[in-house]
């Protein structure tokens, strides 16, 4: 590192929100400049360290993380306005995109806006679980006993439902969709494409019709904008426009078989 | 959510309301949402765009030539006007725009654009979609209501006629003037019905991975293809319409006609065999097969005002 | 809190703690599943590889369940209980099988049946993955299972709920457990027949690691505090090859070397050109040199001191502490398998492994130690391939992997069983599962049957004394008026632990570390909260795990001192050598007046005798 022209410092704005019910409100902190530093370590820093620019004695920021290494989905959160995981983001990526990081315009970090507030950037998720519930996102084996193998499968289906499978509930998915919303009953990408995971499989097909009747609910299927940011912010790359494709073709199936061979 | 009882159609998490007609048959309404638009609004757009254009192609010299009709377009129109039951297309037309304006506003509202922040292509073509529905809606409105219903809206008065009183050809001239009466009326045209044509064609292509047609990124990118063809196809035949109504010369004899239209206009009303009923005198009760578009008590009315109106805004 | 039936708690929800899950409420007794993190979210998700089994086609190639355990065995320098290897092996067929019905995307061949790859340890290929995210799927799989039974309500989670000590009656009995809620601080006891612990790893207390952020070994400590015993806990494997990073080092699976990656350096040293303009012939690549049946896929624990040892000689990429690890040669197909890490090798540093080497350097990865467990040993009926002697774990038995507190288990990781010395690649997965598979059943005969008393007889005064005793040691830390600052302690335990207690470890070096950790722990006392809401304050979570890392290094450090030998992870260049008289034990490390106490207890090698651990290496 050349000493003469090597950043020392860089800025960070931190939206802080004490707890669901009270205002949020922002905190500027100063970090030392290192290459290569994620996101993360921003927050570890200011953990270790939480002293406001302007000398304030503040609290470490509350986030949720686990594994650091972007397969866990715990650590998602708003970065210079965009959603991603903050293990992942680095410090250089964003102040080469943004331009950000002066103590004039430092790197923000936002919780997402689309689940509520639990504490400064860490929210509740916890819906996304429970979609998974409702769309019943499991094969239904007869037990765990032993039974011989399950289903052959062609490596091309194997790779398909691999893809789907990597889903993380992460929930970037959701903040960048401009149909989904902290009020609304939309499901979103998330659920799509586990319901073309389960579908997919020779077993999890079996309740395949359950969970068709769920995406034609309100706040399913059709409820998508095909804004297609989704598949634009997934950090797995999910082949999630190609799962809303599918279920949009399984629904209109499915809807048609039961209009003319439906008991109820 | 569970596959028992549907969810509330209001759109809120929260809400535990039970459902409603329109919750139990979401999706239907949604597919029906979908239908309405690409088939009888958007088929019924290509065939209007298409025969709009023949007001600049038959003012091209050697495709004027081509055909034994000095008048593409009123004989067009002629045509159009002499399919029985139009009323009910209309009607049916009607039904089909209503329906999909006000799902589409009803969806419209439970989204919220987020381009400043994901500036990606598709992104911009959803709000695109959203905010060119919200201008083909009025667009379309007031384009019937003033052309076909001849509505005065503050002064902009500019009614279409098939026909002149004595029944000479008036579609080619009534449409330029309409669209001559001022700039801003042009660019109104253009703007709305390039807005239509950018939300057909762009709802035709989520349409095909809605209705799950287009699965993978490379069956929509060639969707897409097809789609923005149909697209630039459509907008040339509107910049077409929009430059052949204003590159048209409107001859004197046709003004008059449209002047004397205008004058009476109100009366009028074109039969389903395409001729335009006689004039009615002052304050003659209208006959059961030929009826003015307004009742009897707002007609005189109407007269009077359009004439204070319209005169200054056609004296350029 | 009165309850007839009974009841299990299970601490952890990744792969151990959610197949234990599914095995109980199968059984239909209920679950109370607690994690810090929602399950999904675990730590499992992080295991690259793939899961170890005889497969049909291994089969026909010589290989057998028997081969498997051998395997085990010797790369665990004969460290480990036999019966319970013996079990976990020839089960492992039938939990891929299980597995693969529940939908996990493992990859396939053109037929359409379950693809293999090489990896450490072994000449045959036996390892089942998915992409090189196999530990993710498996995790998902489960979890999908225990939604399931948690939509038939037979499953309570508690999702972000801290475990923060066992209750234990006058008996020496557990009866539950005291946690408390990540989000309100909440505390609150909860009672149980059976109590398993499945609570992973200690990474955290070697500061960076491969291992998350939640993996402080503190749930396991809290358990010795109690008195709990540890096994082995100086068992810690160096993974050869991880990504060094400002926060943590990340992992770069072996299937990396499975697949045909190659561990090089240049044979020149300080050559500080770029590594694709070093001619093939001017490339070291040392593990293939010295061990060449196994090559790259030796054990982790000899890939890693070779890796170390070849930078300690300045070997190493331009003078630096790296060495390159090249799957750029493999063909595009393969290189697809392993898609999961190599682009986050890309985005961590910048650079496509797909045409420029990785840089990679050993970092902490697994405990082998932890609580100790027992089981019920029975003689099992040879299959093909198997040795005379057959003796595996009495099925349902009440007692398998329970720890010395009754009703107290242990499953998956935090267990000390099946690994000894160190561990080969890809059995963890296999371990996690079958301990909640093999060993769900004892955690439903224990609660049903086993028990001393059921839990919902225990009197009300024992559970608030618990539930007094974490509720002071909160109030104690929110009102400390000290000036030491947690995270600075954390950073020099994880310092200190490293450099003595990773890859080479001296008596004098270890002596030093413990010394710190001593004064650490004295510092600890004056320890500051920069935080003291009472709503989700991860800095109290984090300062009161502190304590439990401080204690749990210290547990390692003393019978690492101890043990004057050399074995599997643990190198002594002081005494280089395996020396079975008297090692040939396990390390029992128990805490009495806030000190470890050391004693052994002798590990019996009923099926295969020890033999010399060289993997073939020529020099």
């Amino acid at each position: 590192m050349i000493a003469s022209d090597a950043k020392k410092s860089f800025f960070v704005k931190v939206k802080r929100q004490d707890s669901p019910e009270k205002n949020p409100y922002y905190e500027v902190f100063e970090l030392p400049y290192k290459p290569n530093l994620n996101i993360i370590s921003c927050l570890q820093a200011i953990a270790s360290n939480p002293v406001t620019v302007d000398g304030k004695q503040s609290t470490p920021v509350v986030w949720d993380c686990s594994c650091l290494e972007e397969v866990c989905g715990a650590c998602t959160m708003v970065m210079g306005g965009q959603v991603g995981q903050s293990c992942s983001t680095l410090v250089d990526e964003l102040i080469e995109r943004d331009g950000t990081g002066t103590k004039d315009n430092p790197i923000t970090l936002e919780p997402m806006s689309k689940f509520p507030v639990v504490r400064d950037l860490f929210v509740d998720r916890s819906s996304m679980f429970a979609n998974l519930k409702d769309i019943k996102g499991w094969v239904p084996i007869d037990g765990t006993h032993d039974l011989g193998a399950g289903p052959k499968e062609d490596p091309e289906a194997q790779e398909l439902r691999y893809q789907l499978s990597r889903c993380m509930t992460c929930g970037c998915c959701l903040e960048a969709c401009p149909q989904f919303s902290l009020e609304g009953n939309f499901v979103g990408a998330q659920v799509f494409g586990q319901t073309l995971y389960f579908n997919t499989h020779e077993t999890g097909a079996s309740l395949k019709e359950d969970r068709l009747d769920v995406m034609q609910q309100a706040g399913g299927i059709s409820d998508c904008g095909n804004a297609q940011n989704c598949v634009e912010v997934c950090p797995k790359e999910l082949p999630l426009v190609e799962a809303i494709a599918k279920i949009g073709r399984q629904t209109t199936v499915h809807s048609i078989k039961k209009f003319f061979t439906g008991k109820k | 959510m569970s596959q028992t009882d549907s969810k509330c159609c209001c759109g809120s998490k929260s809400c535990s309301s039970e459902p409603c007609f329109m919750a139990k048959n979401y999706f239907v309404f949604r597919r029906l949402h979908s239908l309405s638009g690409i088939i009888p609004v958007g088929v019924f757009c290509i065939v209007h765009l298409f025969t709009n254009f023949q007001i600049m192609i038959q003012q091209i010299p050697f495709i004027k030539d081509l055909f034994n009709e000095a008048d593409i377009f009123q004989h067009e129109v002629d045509f159009i006007h002499s399919m029985p039951a139009l009323l009910f297309v209309e009607i049916g037309l009607w039904s089909a725009i209503g329906f999909h304006a006000i799902l589409g506003i009803a969806y419209t509202i439970g989204g919220k654009s987020n381009t400043t922040h994901y500036k990606y292509e598709k992104n911009y073509r959803y709000t695109l979609q959203r905010v060119t529905g919200i201008i083909a809606l009025i667009f379309i409105f007031v384009h019937v209501a003033t052309l076909r219903w001849r509505w005065n809206l503050g002064g902009w008065f500019t009614p279409f006629y098939a026909h002149g009183p004595n029944g000479e050809p008036l579609v080619t001239a009534t449409t330029a003037y309409a669209l001559q009466a001022h700039w801003l009326v042009s660019a109104f045209y253009l703007i709305g019905a390039l807005g239509v044509v950018y939300h057909w064609a762009n709802g035709l292509w989520t349409a095909a991975i809605t209705w799950g047609v287009t699965i993978t990124p490379a069956a929509q990118a060639r969707w897409n293809k097809i789609c923005a063809g149909l697209g630039v196809a459509l907008a040339i035949f509107t910049v077409g319409a929009v430059i052949g109504a204003n590159t048209y010369q409107i001859k004197p004899h046709e003004l008059e006609a449209i002047h004397t239209m205008m004058e009476h206009g109100a009366h009028y009303r074109e039969t389903a065999d395409g001729h335009e009923c006689p004039m009615l005198k002052d304050g003659q009760a209208p006959t059961d097969d030929c009826c003015p578009v307004m009742d009897e008590a707002t007609a005189g009315k109407a007269v009077v005002e359009e004439e204070a109106a319209a005169k200054p805004a056609h004296t350029e | 809190m009165s309850q007839k039936q009974p009841r299990v708690i299970v601490v952890g929800g990744g792969l151990a703690g959610l197949s234990a899950t599914i095995k109980v409420a199968e059984a239909g007794v209920p679950v109370d599943l607690f994690s810090m993190v929602p399950v999904k979210r675990s730590h499992s998700v992080c295991a690259q590889g793939g899961i170890n089994a005889c497969n049909e086609v291994a089969r026909q190639q010589g290989y057998s369940e028997w081969i498997h355990m051998d395997e085990t065995l010797y790369g665990g320098d004969f460290l480990q209980h036999q019966p319970p290897v013996y079990e976990m092996t020839h089960w492992a067929p039938r939990i891929i099988d299980l597995l693969d019905r529940m939908g996990v995307p493992f990859n396939r061949t053109a037929e359409g049946q379950r693809d293999l790859r090489l990896f450490g340890g072994s000449l045959f290929k036996r390892t089942h993955f998915a992409g090189a995210s196999t530990g993710q799927q498996l995790l998902y799989g489960l979890d999908e299972q225990v939604r399931r039974h948690e939509a038939d309500g037979k499953v309570n989670k508690y999702e972000f709920w801290e475990f923060l000590w066992p209750i234990i009656d006058d008996n020496g009995e557990c009866k539950g457990i005291i946690a408390q809620d990540m989000r309100t601080m909440q505390i609150k006891p909860f009672l149980a027949d059976a109590v398993v612990m499945a609570t992973g790893g200690n990474g955290m207390v070697f500061g960076k690691s491969t291992m998350s952020v939640i993996c402080t070994g503190g749930a396991a400590a809290r358990c010795y505090q109690a008195g709990a015993w540890f096994g082995n806990p100086e068992f810690i494997q160096v993974h050869p090859t991880a990504i060094p990073g400002e926060d943590k080092c990340r992992l770069m699976s072996e299937s990396a070397r499975g697949e045909g990656g190659r561990v090089w350096v240049p044979r020149e040293k300080g050559d500080v050109r770029p590594p694709l303009d070093i001619p093939e012939e001017e490339r070291w690549y040392f593990l293939e040199e010295k061990y060449p049946a196994y090559g790259n896929l030796v054990p982790r624990d000899i890939a890693t001191r070779e890796i170390f040892f070849v930078c300690e000689d300045g070997y190493g990429i331009g003078g630096s502490r790296m060495v390159y690890l090249d799957v750029s040669h493999l063909p595009q197909g393969t290189k697809d398998k392993l898609k999961a890490i190599l682009e986050i090798y890309e985005k961590f540093t910048g650079d496509d492994p797909t045409e420029v080497p990785m840089k990679i350097f050993p970092a902490v990865h697994y405990s082998m130690g932890g609580l100790y467990t027992v089981f019920t040993e029975e003689e099992k009926e040879a299959v093909p391939g198997d040795g005379e002697k057959t003796i595996g774990m009495k099925d349902g038995a009440p007692n398998n992997m329970m720890t010395n507190i009754p009703g107290l288990f242990a499953f998956g990781e935090v267990n000390y069983q099946y690994h000894g010395g160190t561990r080969l690649g890809a059995n963890a997965l296999l371990n996690c599962i079958f301990d909640g598979l093999f060993c769900g059943p004892s955690l439903v005969n224990y609660a049903k049957e086993g028990r001393m008393s059921p839990a919902s007889e225990l009197s009300q005064d024992i559970i608030d004394k618990f539930v007094k005793q974490e509720q002071d040691k909160v109030d104690a830390l929110v009102n400390s008026k000290g000036k030491a600052n947690p995270y600075d302690i954390w950073r020099r335990l994880g310092d200190e632990m490293t450099a003595a207690a990773t890859v080479v470890r001296t008596e004098e070096r270890m002596q030093k570390a413990l010394e710190t950790v001593k004064a650490l722990r004295e510092e600890y006392k004056d320890v500051c909260l920069s935080d003291t809401g009472m709503w989700t304050n991860q800095n109290l979570s984090f300062t009161r795990a502190l304590n439990d890392m401080l204690i749990y290094a210290e547990a390692i450090l003393v019978p690492a001192i101890a043990r004057k030998e050399s074995r599997g992870s643990h190198y002594r260049p002081d005494y280089p050598e395996r020396i079975d008289d008297p090692f040939q034990k396990t390390s029992l490390v128990k805490y009495v007046n806030d000190q470890p106490e050391l004693s052994y207890e002798d590990v019996a090698t009923p099926m295969v005798p020890p033999r010399a651990r060289t993997y073939g290496k020529t020099s």
